[in-house]
Protein backbone atom coordinates (compact mmCIF):
# COMPACT_ATOMS: atom_id res chain seq x y z
CA UNK A 1 0.00 0.00 0.00
CA UNK A 2 2.47 3.03 -1.49
CA UNK A 3 1.65 6.23 0.39
CA UNK A 4 0.91 9.04 -1.80
CA UNK A 5 3.15 11.94 0.16
CA UNK A 6 0.95 14.57 -1.04
CA UNK A 7 -2.22 13.00 0.10
CA UNK A 8 -0.45 11.73 3.26
CA UNK A 9 -0.59 15.62 4.06
CA UNK A 10 -4.31 15.52 4.41
CA UNK A 11 -5.94 14.07 7.52
CA UNK A 12 -7.42 10.62 6.89
CA UNK A 13 -10.51 11.72 9.03
CA UNK A 14 -11.44 15.07 10.32
CA UNK A 15 -14.40 15.61 12.07
CA UNK A 16 -15.12 19.24 12.59
CA UNK A 17 -17.55 20.80 15.59
CA UNK A 18 -19.60 17.48 15.55
CA UNK A 19 -21.95 16.23 18.19
CA UNK A 20 -23.96 13.34 18.29
CA UNK A 21 -27.38 12.53 19.39
CA UNK A 22 -29.86 9.77 19.55
CA UNK A 23 -33.35 10.75 18.79
CA UNK A 24 -34.10 13.27 21.44
CA UNK A 25 -31.78 12.19 23.96
CA UNK A 26 -29.23 14.29 25.39
CA UNK A 27 -26.02 14.64 22.92
CA UNK A 28 -23.27 11.87 23.80
CA UNK A 29 -20.60 14.20 22.34
CA UNK A 30 -20.93 17.97 22.00
CA UNK A 31 -18.99 19.72 19.25
CA UNK A 32 -15.84 17.30 18.79
CA UNK A 33 -13.12 18.41 16.87
CA UNK A 34 -10.61 15.40 15.91
CA UNK A 35 -8.02 14.89 12.96
CA UNK A 36 -6.32 11.86 12.45
CA UNK A 37 -3.18 11.89 10.27
CA UNK A 38 -2.70 9.20 7.70
CA UNK A 39 -0.74 6.25 9.18
CA UNK A 40 -1.31 7.34 13.08
CA UNK A 41 -2.82 5.32 15.69
CA UNK A 42 -4.90 6.00 19.04
CA UNK A 43 -5.86 4.37 21.63
CA UNK A 44 -9.34 5.62 22.48
CA UNK A 45 -10.58 5.67 26.04
CA UNK A 46 -13.55 6.78 28.17
CA UNK A 47 -15.50 5.47 30.58
CA UNK A 48 -18.25 2.87 29.63
CA UNK A 49 -21.14 5.39 28.03
CA UNK A 50 -19.04 8.05 27.29
CA UNK A 51 -19.73 7.84 23.33
CA UNK A 52 -16.12 5.74 22.22
CA UNK A 53 -18.77 3.15 19.87
CA UNK A 54 -20.62 6.09 18.85
CA UNK A 55 -17.04 8.06 17.72
CA UNK A 56 -15.94 4.97 15.79
CA UNK A 57 -19.20 4.23 14.07
CA UNK A 58 -19.45 8.11 12.90
CA UNK A 59 -16.01 7.09 11.45
CA UNK A 60 -17.17 4.02 9.97
CA UNK A 61 -20.24 5.68 8.21
CA UNK A 62 -22.91 4.49 9.42
CA UNK A 63 -24.02 7.11 12.01
CA UNK A 64 -24.91 10.38 10.88
CA UNK A 65 -23.78 13.48 13.35
CA UNK A 66 -26.47 15.81 14.30
CA UNK A 67 -24.40 18.43 13.34
CA UNK A 68 -21.27 19.47 12.07
CA UNK A 69 -19.07 17.71 9.24
CA UNK A 70 -17.09 14.56 8.45
CA UNK A 71 -14.65 14.24 6.34
CA UNK A 72 -13.10 10.40 5.87
CA UNK A 73 -10.38 10.05 3.07
CA UNK A 74 -11.09 13.33 1.72
CA UNK A 75 -14.64 13.34 1.12
CA UNK A 76 -16.98 15.15 3.31
CA UNK A 77 -19.46 12.20 4.13
CA UNK A 78 -22.26 14.59 4.35
CA UNK A 79 -22.79 15.19 0.39
CA UNK A 80 -21.17 11.49 -0.60
CA UNK A 81 -23.75 9.40 -2.80
CA UNK A 82 -24.65 6.11 -1.36
CA UNK A 83 -22.37 4.27 -3.91
CA UNK A 84 -19.42 6.71 -2.80
CA UNK A 85 -20.11 5.76 0.76
CA UNK A 86 -20.04 1.61 -0.03
CA UNK A 87 -16.81 2.04 -1.89
CA UNK A 88 -15.21 4.73 0.97
CA UNK A 89 -16.75 1.39 3.42
CA UNK A 90 -14.57 -1.04 1.52
CA UNK A 91 -11.28 0.57 2.95
CA UNK A 92 -12.43 0.80 6.56
CA UNK A 93 -12.07 -2.50 8.80
CA UNK A 94 -14.24 -2.60 11.44
CA UNK A 95 -13.95 -5.06 14.81
CA UNK A 96 -17.35 -4.64 16.61
CA UNK A 97 -17.63 -4.33 20.54
CA UNK A 98 -20.17 -7.08 20.02
CA UNK A 99 -18.65 -8.84 17.04
CA UNK A 100 -21.40 -8.68 14.76
CA UNK A 101 -20.50 -11.96 12.78
CA UNK A 102 -22.84 -13.31 10.86
CA UNK A 103 -23.96 -16.26 13.31
CA UNK A 104 -25.14 -18.79 10.42
CA UNK A 105 -22.05 -18.81 8.34
CA UNK A 106 -18.50 -20.90 8.82
CA UNK A 107 -15.55 -18.57 10.47
CA UNK A 108 -14.00 -19.17 6.74
CA UNK A 109 -17.16 -17.36 5.03
CA UNK A 110 -17.42 -14.68 7.62
CA UNK A 111 -13.75 -13.60 7.04
CA UNK A 112 -14.43 -14.02 3.38
CA UNK A 113 -17.31 -11.53 2.79
CA UNK A 114 -15.34 -8.62 2.76
CA UNK A 115 -13.68 -9.93 -0.09
CA UNK A 116 -16.89 -11.13 -1.71
CA UNK A 117 -18.24 -7.89 -1.59
CA UNK A 118 -15.20 -7.24 -3.42
CA UNK A 119 -15.86 -9.53 -5.93
CA UNK A 120 -12.72 -11.56 -5.67
CA UNK A 121 -12.07 -14.80 -7.22
CA UNK A 122 -13.03 -17.70 -4.78
CA UNK A 123 -9.40 -19.57 -5.27
CA UNK A 124 -7.70 -15.46 -3.99
CA UNK A 125 -10.02 -15.86 -1.18
CA UNK A 126 -9.30 -19.18 0.00
CA UNK A 127 -5.77 -18.54 -0.35
CA UNK A 128 -6.04 -15.19 1.71
CA UNK A 129 -8.58 -16.48 4.38
CA UNK A 130 -6.84 -19.27 5.05
CA UNK A 131 -3.65 -17.94 5.57
CA UNK A 132 -5.32 -15.38 8.07
CA UNK A 133 -7.20 -17.65 9.95
CA UNK A 134 -4.10 -19.45 10.63
CA UNK A 135 -2.20 -16.60 11.39
CA UNK A 136 -4.80 -15.81 14.10
CA UNK A 137 -4.59 -19.45 15.21
CA UNK A 138 -8.05 -20.59 13.97
CA UNK A 139 -7.13 -23.53 11.40
CA UNK A 140 -9.00 -25.81 12.65
CA UNK A 141 -12.01 -23.62 13.92
CA UNK A 142 -12.32 -22.25 10.51
CA UNK A 143 -15.48 -24.99 9.10
CA UNK A 144 -17.50 -24.40 12.30
CA UNK A 145 -20.28 -22.54 12.10
CA UNK A 146 -19.91 -19.12 13.57
CA UNK A 147 -22.41 -19.35 16.72
CA UNK A 148 -20.45 -22.58 18.04
CA UNK A 149 -17.54 -20.46 18.33
CA UNK A 150 -15.88 -19.22 21.83
CA UNK A 151 -16.01 -15.71 22.68
CA UNK A 152 -12.54 -15.30 22.22
CA UNK A 153 -12.81 -17.69 19.02
CA UNK A 154 -15.32 -14.66 17.73
CA UNK A 155 -13.05 -12.11 18.56
CA UNK A 156 -10.73 -13.73 16.18
CA UNK A 157 -13.32 -13.96 13.23
CA UNK A 158 -14.08 -10.15 13.90
CA UNK A 159 -10.99 -9.27 13.58
CA UNK A 160 -9.99 -11.56 10.95
CA UNK A 161 -12.75 -9.71 8.63
CA UNK A 162 -11.78 -6.63 10.16
CA UNK A 163 -7.94 -7.08 8.17
CA UNK A 164 -8.52 -9.30 5.58
CA UNK A 165 -9.08 -6.25 2.95
CA UNK A 166 -5.68 -4.60 4.64
CA UNK A 167 -7.69 -1.71 5.15
CA UNK A 168 -6.77 2.01 4.67
CA UNK A 169 -7.86 2.70 8.54
CA UNK A 170 -8.82 0.09 11.02
CA UNK A 171 -11.43 0.80 13.75
CA UNK A 172 -11.35 -1.51 16.70
CA UNK A 173 -13.74 -1.81 19.63
CA UNK A 174 -12.29 -3.25 22.43
CA UNK A 175 -11.01 -5.83 20.45
CA UNK A 176 -8.77 -7.59 22.84
CA UNK A 177 -11.42 -8.15 25.61
CA UNK A 178 -12.38 -11.72 25.02
CA UNK A 179 -8.75 -13.37 24.34
CA UNK A 180 -5.81 -14.48 26.66
CA UNK A 181 -3.19 -12.21 27.12
CA UNK A 182 -0.71 -14.38 24.38
CA UNK A 183 -3.27 -14.20 21.80
CA UNK A 184 -4.14 -10.70 22.91
CA UNK A 185 -0.84 -9.59 22.02
CA UNK A 186 -0.42 -11.43 18.76
CA UNK A 187 -3.47 -9.42 17.72
CA UNK A 188 -1.71 -5.99 18.81
CA UNK A 189 1.24 -7.10 17.13
CA UNK A 190 -1.50 -7.07 13.79
CA UNK A 191 -2.47 -4.10 14.17
CA UNK A 192 1.19 -2.92 14.61
CA UNK A 193 1.94 -4.61 11.69
CA UNK A 194 -1.11 -2.87 9.30
CA UNK A 195 -0.11 0.26 11.00
CA UNK A 196 3.83 0.11 9.90
CA UNK A 197 2.48 -0.77 6.61
CA UNK A 198 0.31 2.16 6.42
CA UNK A 199 -3.28 1.79 7.83
CA UNK A 200 -4.60 4.50 10.57
CA UNK A 201 -5.26 2.17 13.56
CA UNK A 202 -7.86 3.47 16.38
CA UNK A 203 -8.21 1.17 18.92
CA UNK A 204 -11.20 1.65 21.65
CA UNK A 205 -10.61 -0.36 24.91
CA UNK A 206 -10.85 -0.11 28.70
CA UNK A 207 -7.66 -2.07 29.17
CA UNK A 208 -5.10 0.76 31.04
CA UNK A 209 -2.35 -2.35 30.52
CA UNK A 210 -3.18 -2.47 27.38
CA UNK A 211 -2.32 1.13 26.50
CA UNK A 212 0.68 1.38 29.04
CA UNK A 213 1.93 -1.78 27.19
CA UNK A 214 1.81 -0.28 24.10
CA UNK A 215 3.49 3.46 23.46
CA UNK A 216 0.79 5.72 21.79
CA UNK A 217 -1.04 8.41 21.70
CA UNK A 218 -4.34 8.29 23.41
CA UNK A 219 -8.21 10.31 22.62
CA UNK A 220 -9.90 10.71 25.69
CA UNK A 221 -13.65 11.17 25.92
CA UNK A 222 -15.04 12.87 29.12
CA UNK A 223 -17.93 15.55 29.44
CA UNK A 224 -19.14 15.03 26.02
CA UNK A 225 -15.89 16.46 25.17
CA UNK A 226 -12.28 14.91 23.64
CA UNK A 227 -8.73 14.94 25.01
CA UNK A 228 -6.03 14.32 23.56
CA UNK A 229 -3.06 12.50 25.37
CA UNK A 230 0.02 12.35 23.48
CA UNK A 231 2.44 8.79 23.85
CA UNK A 232 3.33 8.23 27.20
CA UNK A 233 6.89 7.91 26.25
CA UNK A 234 8.93 8.12 23.34
CA UNK A 235 8.89 5.97 20.80
CA UNK A 236 11.14 3.42 21.15
CA UNK A 237 13.71 4.14 18.17
CA UNK A 238 13.63 0.51 16.77
CA UNK A 239 10.15 0.10 16.75
CA UNK A 240 9.50 3.16 14.12
CA UNK B 1 -33.61 -28.78 0.05
CA UNK B 2 -33.41 -27.97 -3.79
CA UNK B 3 -33.09 -24.23 -2.40
CA UNK B 4 -30.07 -24.92 -0.73
CA UNK B 5 -28.32 -26.62 -3.67
CA UNK B 6 -29.25 -23.58 -6.00
CA UNK B 7 -28.89 -20.54 -3.39
CA UNK B 8 -25.19 -19.83 -2.95
CA UNK B 9 -24.06 -22.12 -0.61
CA UNK B 10 -22.43 -19.08 1.66
CA UNK B 11 -24.66 -16.40 0.48
CA UNK B 12 -24.69 -14.10 3.63
CA UNK B 13 -28.57 -13.66 3.90
CA UNK B 14 -29.81 -16.67 4.79
CA UNK B 15 -32.76 -16.84 2.44
CA UNK B 16 -32.78 -20.56 1.89
CA UNK B 17 -34.34 -21.01 5.33
CA UNK B 18 -36.84 -17.69 4.88
CA UNK B 19 -40.10 -19.00 6.25
CA UNK B 20 -41.84 -16.48 3.45
CA UNK B 21 -40.31 -19.37 0.71
CA UNK B 22 -42.85 -21.76 1.40
CA UNK B 23 -45.67 -19.03 1.41
CA UNK B 24 -44.27 -17.70 -1.79
CA UNK B 25 -43.89 -20.99 -3.67
CA UNK B 26 -47.33 -21.84 -2.93
CA UNK B 27 -48.77 -18.44 -3.62
CA UNK B 28 -46.83 -18.46 -7.07
CA UNK B 29 -47.58 -22.37 -7.58
CA UNK B 30 -51.15 -21.04 -7.65
CA UNK B 31 -50.54 -18.04 -9.59
CA UNK B 32 -48.40 -19.97 -12.14
CA UNK B 33 -51.62 -22.36 -12.49
CA UNK B 34 -54.43 -19.88 -12.71
CA UNK B 35 -52.28 -18.01 -15.91
CA UNK B 36 -52.26 -21.41 -17.41
CA UNK B 37 -56.02 -22.04 -17.03
CA UNK B 38 -56.60 -18.96 -18.28
CA UNK B 39 -53.65 -18.58 -20.66
CA UNK B 40 -55.35 -21.86 -22.21
CA UNK B 41 -58.66 -20.58 -22.19
CA UNK B 42 -57.77 -17.60 -24.19
CA UNK B 43 -55.97 -20.03 -26.74
CA UNK B 44 -59.20 -22.24 -26.92
CA UNK B 45 -61.45 -19.76 -27.58
CA UNK B 46 -59.35 -18.04 -30.31
CA UNK B 47 -58.94 -21.88 -31.96
CA UNK B 48 -62.53 -22.10 -31.60
CA UNK B 49 -63.29 -19.06 -33.44
CA UNK B 50 -60.74 -19.17 -35.79
CA UNK B 51 -62.57 -22.63 -36.76
CA UNK B 52 -65.72 -20.65 -36.80
CA UNK B 53 -64.82 -18.58 -38.96
CA UNK B 54 -62.86 -20.95 -41.72
CA UNK B 55 -65.74 -23.30 -41.97
CA UNK B 56 -68.94 -21.04 -41.69
CA UNK B 57 -68.25 -17.62 -42.73
CA UNK B 58 -66.86 -18.66 -45.75
CA UNK B 59 -70.34 -20.54 -46.22
CA UNK B 60 -73.81 -19.76 -46.76
CA UNK B 61 -76.73 -22.27 -46.25
CA UNK B 62 -80.03 -22.39 -49.16
CA UNK B 63 -83.18 -24.34 -48.07
CA UNK B 64 -86.03 -25.01 -50.98
CA UNK B 65 -88.70 -25.83 -49.20
CA UNK B 66 -90.92 -28.80 -50.55
CA UNK B 67 -93.34 -27.51 -53.61
CA UNK B 68 -97.12 -27.77 -51.76
CA UNK B 69 -98.40 -29.69 -55.09
CA UNK B 70 -97.52 -33.05 -56.11
CA UNK B 71 -94.54 -32.71 -58.64
CA UNK B 72 -93.02 -34.82 -60.86
CA UNK B 73 -89.43 -35.99 -60.35
CA UNK B 74 -88.35 -34.04 -63.92
CA UNK B 75 -90.07 -31.52 -62.39
CA UNK B 76 -88.67 -31.57 -59.15
CA UNK B 77 -85.19 -31.66 -60.33
CA UNK B 78 -86.34 -28.41 -62.49
CA UNK B 79 -87.27 -26.72 -59.56
CA UNK B 80 -83.93 -27.50 -58.07
CA UNK B 81 -81.86 -27.23 -60.80
CA UNK B 82 -82.99 -23.97 -61.48
CA UNK B 83 -81.36 -22.56 -57.79
CA UNK B 84 -78.50 -24.79 -58.16
CA UNK B 85 -77.58 -23.00 -61.25
CA UNK B 86 -78.42 -19.24 -60.46
CA UNK B 87 -75.80 -19.84 -57.11
CA UNK B 88 -73.18 -21.35 -59.13
CA UNK B 89 -73.47 -18.41 -61.63
CA UNK B 90 -73.27 -15.59 -58.82
CA UNK B 91 -69.97 -13.65 -58.81
CA UNK B 92 -67.35 -15.30 -55.76
CA UNK B 93 -69.07 -18.23 -55.51
CA UNK B 94 -66.55 -21.92 -55.59
CA UNK B 95 -68.84 -24.51 -54.95
CA UNK B 96 -72.59 -25.09 -54.55
CA UNK B 97 -73.16 -28.64 -53.36
CA UNK B 98 -76.29 -30.31 -52.46
CA UNK B 99 -76.98 -31.99 -49.37
CA UNK B 100 -77.37 -35.70 -49.58
CA UNK B 101 -80.07 -37.51 -48.37
CA UNK B 102 -78.03 -39.57 -46.07
CA UNK B 103 -76.34 -36.02 -44.46
CA UNK B 104 -80.22 -35.12 -44.52
CA UNK B 105 -80.74 -37.91 -42.19
CA UNK B 106 -77.83 -37.76 -39.66
CA UNK B 107 -78.77 -34.31 -39.19
CA UNK B 108 -82.60 -34.96 -38.44
CA UNK B 109 -81.53 -38.31 -36.28
CA UNK B 110 -81.93 -36.52 -33.40
CA UNK B 111 -85.28 -35.16 -34.00
CA UNK B 112 -86.87 -37.72 -35.96
CA UNK B 113 -84.93 -41.18 -34.51
CA UNK B 114 -81.88 -42.85 -36.33
CA UNK B 115 -84.47 -45.47 -37.47
CA UNK B 116 -87.27 -43.17 -39.49
CA UNK B 117 -86.82 -43.16 -43.55
CA UNK B 118 -86.95 -39.29 -44.22
CA UNK B 119 -87.63 -39.71 -48.36
CA UNK B 120 -91.25 -40.16 -47.73
CA UNK B 121 -91.28 -37.23 -45.91
CA UNK B 122 -92.07 -33.64 -46.95
CA UNK B 123 -88.28 -32.58 -46.30
CA UNK B 124 -86.93 -29.15 -48.10
CA UNK B 125 -83.52 -29.50 -49.56
CA UNK B 126 -80.15 -27.84 -48.39
CA UNK B 127 -77.38 -26.43 -50.55
CA UNK B 128 -74.18 -25.54 -48.76
CA UNK B 129 -72.71 -22.74 -51.00
CA UNK B 130 -69.19 -21.90 -50.56
CA UNK B 131 -68.17 -18.38 -51.32
CA UNK B 132 -64.26 -17.70 -52.37
CA UNK B 133 -64.13 -14.20 -50.38
CA UNK B 134 -65.96 -11.39 -48.38
CA UNK B 135 -67.50 -9.79 -51.36
CA UNK B 136 -70.19 -11.79 -51.70
CA UNK B 137 -73.42 -9.68 -51.38
CA UNK B 138 -75.88 -11.34 -49.77
CA UNK B 139 -78.76 -8.62 -49.72
CA UNK B 140 -78.45 -8.66 -53.75
CA UNK B 141 -78.37 -12.43 -53.82
CA UNK B 142 -81.46 -12.49 -51.79
CA UNK B 143 -83.03 -10.11 -53.33
CA UNK B 144 -83.01 -11.79 -57.02
CA UNK B 145 -83.41 -14.90 -55.75
CA UNK B 146 -86.55 -14.14 -54.26
CA UNK B 147 -87.76 -12.93 -57.70
CA UNK B 148 -86.85 -16.35 -59.31
CA UNK B 149 -87.21 -18.95 -56.72
CA UNK B 150 -89.64 -17.37 -54.25
CA UNK B 151 -89.68 -21.76 -52.69
CA UNK B 152 -85.97 -21.02 -51.85
CA UNK B 153 -84.43 -19.00 -49.08
CA UNK B 154 -80.79 -17.81 -47.82
CA UNK B 155 -79.74 -19.36 -44.07
CA UNK B 156 -77.29 -16.74 -43.33
CA UNK B 157 -74.74 -17.90 -41.33
CA UNK B 158 -73.38 -14.33 -40.37
CA UNK B 159 -75.79 -12.91 -37.75
CA UNK B 160 -75.61 -15.88 -35.20
CA UNK B 161 -71.95 -16.02 -35.94
CA UNK B 162 -71.29 -12.42 -35.65
CA UNK B 163 -73.00 -12.64 -32.03
CA UNK B 164 -70.95 -15.71 -31.34
CA UNK B 165 -67.53 -13.80 -32.33
CA UNK B 166 -68.85 -10.82 -29.77
CA UNK B 167 -68.85 -13.29 -27.17
CA UNK B 168 -65.65 -14.76 -28.17
CA UNK B 169 -64.47 -11.49 -27.90
CA UNK B 170 -65.26 -10.66 -24.53
CA UNK B 171 -64.29 -13.97 -23.30
CA UNK B 172 -60.74 -12.93 -24.45
CA UNK B 173 -61.26 -9.80 -22.47
CA UNK B 174 -61.60 -11.62 -19.34
CA UNK B 175 -59.19 -13.84 -19.87
CA UNK B 176 -56.59 -11.26 -20.54
CA UNK B 177 -57.89 -9.74 -17.24
CA UNK B 178 -57.23 -12.25 -15.78
CA UNK B 179 -53.98 -12.38 -16.55
CA UNK B 180 -52.92 -9.34 -15.95
CA UNK B 181 -54.66 -9.38 -12.01
CA UNK B 182 -52.73 -12.30 -11.53
CA UNK B 183 -49.08 -11.13 -12.58
CA UNK B 184 -50.46 -8.03 -10.19
CA UNK B 185 -50.65 -10.48 -7.18
CA UNK B 186 -47.54 -11.84 -8.31
CA UNK B 187 -45.59 -8.98 -8.40
CA UNK B 188 -46.84 -7.45 -5.49
CA UNK B 189 -46.41 -10.67 -3.40
CA UNK B 190 -42.79 -10.84 -4.10
CA UNK B 191 -42.61 -7.23 -3.57
CA UNK B 192 -43.42 -7.26 -0.08
CA UNK B 193 -42.52 -10.14 0.95
CA UNK B 194 -38.81 -8.92 0.26
CA UNK B 195 -39.33 -6.15 2.16
CA UNK B 196 -40.71 -8.31 4.77
CA UNK B 197 -37.68 -10.37 4.48
CA UNK B 198 -35.39 -6.87 4.38
CA UNK B 199 -36.80 -6.19 7.61
CA UNK B 200 -36.16 -9.18 9.25
CA UNK B 201 -32.42 -9.76 7.98
CA UNK B 202 -31.89 -5.97 8.89
CA UNK B 203 -28.93 -6.36 11.02
CA UNK B 204 -26.81 -8.88 8.36
CA UNK B 205 -27.67 -5.95 6.07
CA UNK B 206 -26.24 -3.51 7.89
CA UNK B 207 -22.93 -5.25 8.56
CA UNK B 208 -22.85 -5.81 5.06
CA UNK B 209 -23.33 -1.93 4.02
CA UNK B 210 -20.41 -1.59 7.04
CA UNK B 211 -18.20 -3.73 4.98
CA UNK B 212 -19.10 -1.76 1.81
CA UNK B 213 -21.78 -3.61 -0.36
CA UNK B 214 -23.96 -1.90 -1.99
CA UNK B 215 -27.39 -2.43 -2.82
CA UNK B 216 -26.92 -4.47 -5.70
CA UNK B 217 -24.90 -7.05 -3.85
CA UNK B 218 -27.49 -7.29 -1.31
CA UNK B 219 -30.10 -7.18 -4.21
CA UNK B 220 -28.71 -9.77 -5.95
CA UNK B 221 -29.00 -12.59 -3.26
CA UNK B 222 -32.79 -12.28 -3.14
CA UNK B 223 -33.01 -12.18 -7.10
CA UNK B 224 -31.16 -15.36 -6.84
CA UNK B 225 -33.97 -16.57 -4.49
CA UNK B 226 -36.41 -15.19 -6.53
CA UNK B 227 -35.45 -16.96 -9.33
CA UNK B 228 -34.82 -20.11 -7.72
CA UNK B 229 -38.77 -19.80 -6.41
CA UNK B 230 -40.22 -18.74 -9.35
CA UNK B 231 -39.23 -21.28 -11.78
CA UNK B 232 -40.00 -24.10 -9.20
CA UNK B 233 -43.46 -22.53 -8.56
CA UNK B 234 -43.57 -22.33 -12.37
CA UNK B 235 -42.77 -25.89 -12.66
CA UNK B 236 -45.37 -26.60 -9.89
CA UNK B 237 -47.72 -25.16 -11.29
CA UNK B 238 -47.82 -25.51 -15.13
CA UNK B 239 -47.40 -29.66 -14.16
CA UNK B 240 -50.65 -28.55 -11.99
CA UNK B 241 -52.70 -27.48 -15.17
CA UNK B 242 -51.59 -30.18 -17.32
CA UNK B 243 -53.26 -32.48 -15.02
CA UNK B 244 -56.01 -30.57 -14.74
CA UNK B 245 -56.43 -30.22 -18.81
CA UNK B 246 -55.55 -34.36 -18.44
CA UNK B 247 -58.92 -34.63 -16.15
CA UNK B 248 -60.99 -32.44 -18.20
CA UNK B 249 -60.05 -33.71 -21.10
CA UNK B 250 -61.47 -37.12 -19.60
CA UNK B 251 -64.34 -36.23 -18.13
CA UNK B 252 -65.36 -34.23 -21.13
CA UNK B 253 -64.19 -37.85 -23.53
CA UNK B 254 -67.90 -38.47 -24.65
CA UNK B 255 -68.91 -35.07 -25.38
CA UNK B 256 -66.30 -33.53 -27.91
CA UNK B 257 -67.05 -32.76 -31.65
CA UNK B 258 -70.38 -30.42 -32.18
CA UNK B 259 -70.35 -26.69 -32.41
CA UNK B 260 -66.47 -26.19 -31.26
CA UNK B 261 -65.11 -29.14 -32.63
CA UNK B 262 -61.86 -30.91 -31.41
CA UNK B 263 -60.60 -29.19 -28.31
CA UNK B 264 -57.00 -28.83 -28.70
CA UNK B 265 -53.31 -26.64 -28.24
CA UNK B 266 -51.82 -25.59 -31.24
CA UNK B 267 -47.33 -26.22 -30.53
CA UNK B 268 -47.31 -22.07 -30.19
CA UNK B 269 -49.75 -22.60 -27.57
CA UNK B 270 -48.08 -25.38 -25.83
CA UNK B 271 -44.90 -23.37 -26.21
CA UNK B 272 -46.15 -20.30 -24.77
CA UNK B 273 -47.60 -22.69 -21.78
CA UNK B 274 -43.96 -24.21 -21.15
CA UNK B 275 -42.50 -20.92 -21.66
CA UNK B 276 -44.18 -19.75 -18.44
CA UNK B 277 -41.86 -21.12 -15.17
CA UNK B 278 -38.71 -19.51 -16.58
CA UNK B 279 -41.03 -16.10 -17.18
CA UNK B 280 -42.51 -16.53 -14.08
CA UNK B 281 -38.88 -17.13 -13.01
CA UNK B 282 -37.37 -13.70 -14.54
CA UNK B 283 -40.34 -11.67 -13.05
CA UNK B 284 -39.52 -13.23 -9.47
CA UNK B 285 -35.97 -12.15 -9.73
CA UNK B 286 -36.34 -8.89 -11.32
CA UNK B 287 -39.04 -7.91 -8.78
CA UNK B 288 -37.36 -9.01 -5.65
CA UNK B 289 -33.97 -7.09 -7.21
CA UNK B 290 -36.14 -3.96 -7.49
CA UNK B 291 -37.79 -4.18 -4.54
CA UNK B 292 -34.11 -4.33 -2.65
CA UNK B 293 -32.86 -1.37 -4.15
CA UNK B 294 -35.85 0.39 -3.49
CA UNK B 295 -36.62 -0.27 -0.36
CA UNK B 296 -32.85 -0.40 0.88
CA UNK B 297 -32.39 3.29 -0.29
CA UNK B 298 -35.21 4.54 1.35
CA UNK B 299 -35.00 2.61 5.07
CA UNK B 300 -30.67 2.41 4.97
N1 LIG C 1 -28.47 3.29 19.07
C1 LIG C 1 -28.57 4.04 20.18
N2 LIG C 1 -29.74 4.61 20.53
C2 LIG C 1 -29.88 5.38 21.62
N3 LIG C 1 -28.87 5.64 22.44
C3 LIG C 1 -27.65 5.11 22.17
C4 LIG C 1 -27.44 4.28 21.02
N4 LIG C 1 -26.15 3.91 20.99
C5 LIG C 1 -25.59 4.48 22.07
N5 LIG C 1 -26.47 5.19 22.78
C6 LIG C 1 -26.18 5.97 23.99
O1 LIG C 1 -25.08 6.78 23.72
C7 LIG C 1 -24.19 6.80 24.82
C8 LIG C 1 -22.79 6.39 24.35
O2 LIG C 1 -22.82 5.06 23.95
P1 LIG C 1 -21.55 4.34 23.36
O3 LIG C 1 -21.96 2.97 22.98
O4 LIG C 1 -20.97 5.20 22.29
O5 LIG C 1 -20.58 4.32 24.62
P2 LIG C 1 -19.20 3.56 24.79
O6 LIG C 1 -18.20 4.58 25.18
O7 LIG C 1 -18.89 2.75 23.60
O8 LIG C 1 -19.50 2.61 26.00
P3 LIG C 1 -18.86 1.16 26.35
O9 LIG C 1 -17.50 1.41 26.86
O10 LIG C 1 -19.76 0.62 27.40
O11 LIG C 1 -18.89 0.38 25.10
C9 LIG C 1 -24.77 5.85 25.84
O12 LIG C 1 -25.40 6.63 26.84
C10 LIG C 1 -25.79 5.04 25.10
O13 LIG C 1 -26.88 4.76 25.93
MG1 LIG D 1 -18.80 0.81 23.19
Amino acid sequence: MPINKAISEEPIVDIQNVSIRYGSNPEVLSDIKLSLARGSFHFLTGKSGAGKTSLLSLMYLALKPSLGTVTVFGTNVGFASRDTMALMRRRIGVVFQDFRLLEHLSAYDNVAVPLRIRGMDEAEISKRVKELLHWVELDTSMDKICSTLSGGEKQRVAIARAVINRPDMLLADEPTGNVDDDIAQKLMKLFIELNRLGTTVVIATHSQELINAYNYPRIHLENKGLKIFPALRRVISNEK
Amino acid sequence: MKNSVMLNRHAELPLNKDKANLFLEIMMAITVFLFAVALSGYFLVDTVVNKWNQNIAGSLTVQIMPSETELTEDEANLRLNKVITFFENRPNVSKVVLVSEQQMQQLMSPWLGADTDITDLPMPKLLDVYLENENFDYEKTAAELKELAPYASIDDHRIWLHRLLELAASVKTVAVSVLLMILAVCVLSIFYATCTSLGIYKDIIAILHIMGAQDGYIAKQYARRGFVIGLFSGVVGLLLALLSFRFLAYMSADMEQGLIGNLSLTAANWLALCSLPPITACISMATAYYAVTKTLRKIM
